[in-house]
């Protein structure tokens, strides 16, 4: 009895992993081929002119991105939204994003594209994270490294950062700052592609290591006490985590800009279709953030053609609905 | 104290700030013992659970469990050995009973993606054992306050701990849950686990305890039998409470019972 009732439990997950993989290569195949047909595309692929530039320069790129910044937001909500115990934290809730935002327009009002070119907006995106990172952990260090100094010290940090920002803005002239503008609403046009090659494995190998520690999120979830209790060192695991989210969140950032709402929804909604243990939630949740990134750029393309929007936008309005939708259904 | 002590605190002292939460406690478990520890809330219980199981380090003086100080154990060894309840658990996450359960054996599996075949046989049986086996696949949150203590109590038990820490276990349960969950742990006791519990039912700890430890302030002001501690003296001493103690017509254990101020006041007034 019971028995049959695991093997049917792991159908369901497995059939789940099937729908999942379908959905995004159903994305990716979307995201290559909108408005062709398919031999179009495959003989874009063989071809280096034409469609084939096209492919190569702009619609393969922007695919992998939009594939690893998705999946690795989609990990990233998972373990902190599970290190903090609240089903609603997402990536940005440590502040990596404000000290992001804020590398960014540094780099737009001393004007470090002269001097950097591409590798600006990446650079200092990164490099504000990093700061932001840094503040973060250390002001947490003073106090015992838990959950609620994180959030707290994140939430500062956040608001602090993302003012000196806006006292930015609000200084220099509106034009001059539309790059800026677009890019902090989530990009994933804008990446030079020769940056690509470097951003694969960078993206890749937090998140591979993330994938082997589910276990871990698991008994975290209890609690610091109770997790003390089932033999994993909470200050240790909290630290070796925050650092790994920190900075591939980070890494997204610089990439790709600040794409709300992927690291918040995908997690959320897995959750509720395939369960709360946290190593089938980070797999699934890699695989749904990316199908969710890279649909939404597609419709950002598309949407309004010619006209592109950020991503972000686009996340944030799916997103924010389908929350809303999940919220109201229950109870 | 004996030699041969699973478990030894010696002058052990615990401060939050400027505070003495414990002072000077020297306290021996052997294997086997069911100690029930008790004493008036803010008297220092919960802390010194939460400093045997290793969550909290003293102050002052030294734990040594099982032959080597607690200090030396790595987490994931200790909870090989020594399964701790803590008062409260909140679950932010619907994980399911037989999820939750399965999270004991994280101490002994840890690397693989998931648990082995043979960790969710042990968590099954165990379930069944404990008669929770069809609440299997039930979220944790839709489970009643009685259901849910005994799959927290599952968990430990998965743990395949030598000693049993729990901090008010029964608090919260109706009569029904408090007789089912105490006759599980005094079944596991049979088995040769040692446990420690706070308890608040004096009566309960004199029923199902082999010691009895009673905390005042801090220190420990009594320690030993049912009979010898839960006396009136001591229980009207640490706890400022009136009461009278007889003796349980079956178990011969003292019963003891709270004495309301309107008779105090009837017993003044006439000389």
């Amino acid at each position: 009895m019971t028995k049959h009732a695991t093997r049917n439990a792991q159908q369901r997950t497995f059939l789940i992993f099937v729908i999942l993989s379908i959905l995004l290569l159903g994305s990716i195949v979307l995201s290559l081929s909108y408005g062709k047909d398919i031999s179009t595309v495959l003989a874009g692929i063989f071809s280096h002119e034409g469609f084939g530039l096209v492919l190569r320069k702009i619609r393969i790129p922007r695919t992998v991105m939009a594939f690893l910044v998705g999946g690795s937001l989609g990990v990233c909500g998972v373990t902190l939204q599970s290190i903090l115990r609240n089903p609603l934290a997402e990536p940005y809730t440590l502040g990596i994003s404000g000290g992001a935002s804020l590398g960014i327009t540094v780099s737009t009002v001393i004007q470090m594209q002269n001097l950097l070119g591409a590798y600006a907006y990446p650079l200092m995106g990164f490099t504000g994270a990093l700061v932001s990172i840094i503040v973060v952990y250390t002001l947490s260090m003073r106090k015992s490294f838990n959950p609620n100094s994180m959030i707290l010290f994140g939430i500062v940090a956040s608001l602090v950062f993302s003012s000196i920002v806006f006292f930015i803005f609000s200084l220099l002239d509106p034009d001059k700052m539309q790059m800026t503008l677009m890019w902090l609403m989530g990009d994933l046009a804008s990446l030079d592609i020769s940056l690509i090659p470097f951003y694969v494995p960078l993206l890749l190998a937090p998140a591979i290591i993330l994938f082997f520690f589910g276990k871990e999120l698991d008994i975290l979830s209890l609690g610091v006490e109770k997790a003390h209790y089932l033999g994993v060192h909470p200050p240790r695991a909290y630290k070796i985590l925050f650092i790994i989210t920190s900075v591939l969140t980070g890494l997204c950032v610089s990439a790709s800009g600040i794409i709300g709402f992927v690291g918040l929804i995908v997690p959320h909604v897995l959750r509720n279709i395939i369960g709360a243990p946290h190593t089938r939630l980070l797999f699934a949740s890699y695989l749904g953030g990316a199908f969710f990134l890279i649909i939404s750029d597609v419709f950002s393309r598309y949407l309004l053609y010619p006209v592109e929007l950020p991503v972000g936008v686009i996340t944030g309005i799916f997103g924010g609905l389908i929350l809303l939708f999940l919220l109201t259904r229950k109870r | 104290m004996k030699k041969d002590a699973l478990l030894s605190l010696s002058g052990v002292s615990f401060r939050y700030g400027s505070q003495t939460v414990l002072n000077n406690i020297d306290l021996g478990v052997e294997r086997g013992e069911v100690v029930g520890i008790i004493g008036p809330n803010g008297a220092g219980k919960s802390t010194l659970l939460r400093l045997i199981a290793g969550y909290l380090t003293p102050d002052d003086g030294s734990i040594v469990f099982s032959g080597s100080p607690l200090k030396d154990y790595d987490r994931r060894a200790l909870a090989r050995h020594i399964a701790t309840l803590p008062q409260s658990l909140d679950m932010p996450f619907p994980y399911t009973v037989e999820e939750f359960v399965l999270m004991g054996r994280y101490p002994y599996d840890r690397r693989n993606f998931s648990y082995g075949a043979g960790e969710k046989e042990l968590a099954s049986e165990i379930m069944h054992d404990m008669n929770i086996g069809h609440l299997a696949k039930r979220h944790i949150n839709t489970l009643s306050e009685g259901e849910r203590q005994k799959v927290y109590l599952a968990q430990c038990i998965v743990q395949d701990p030598g000693v049993l820490l729990l901090d008010e276990p029964v608090s919260h349960l109706d009569i029904k849950h408090q007789m089912r969950v105490l006759e599980i742990l005094e079944d596991l006791h049979t088995e040769g686990l040692t446990i420690l519990m706070i308890l608040h039912d004096l009566n309960l700890a004199s029923e199902f305890c082999s010691r009895i430890v009673l905390i005042s302030q801090g220190s420990i002001y009594a320690t030993g039998s049912p009979a010898t501690t839960l006396t009136y003296e001591n229980i009207e001493k640490v706890y400022d409470t009136v009461v009278i103690v007889r003796e349980n017509p079956l178990s011969k254990k003292p019963f003891i019972i709270p004495v309301s101020r309107k008779y105090l006041k009837e017993k003044d007034e006439k000389p």
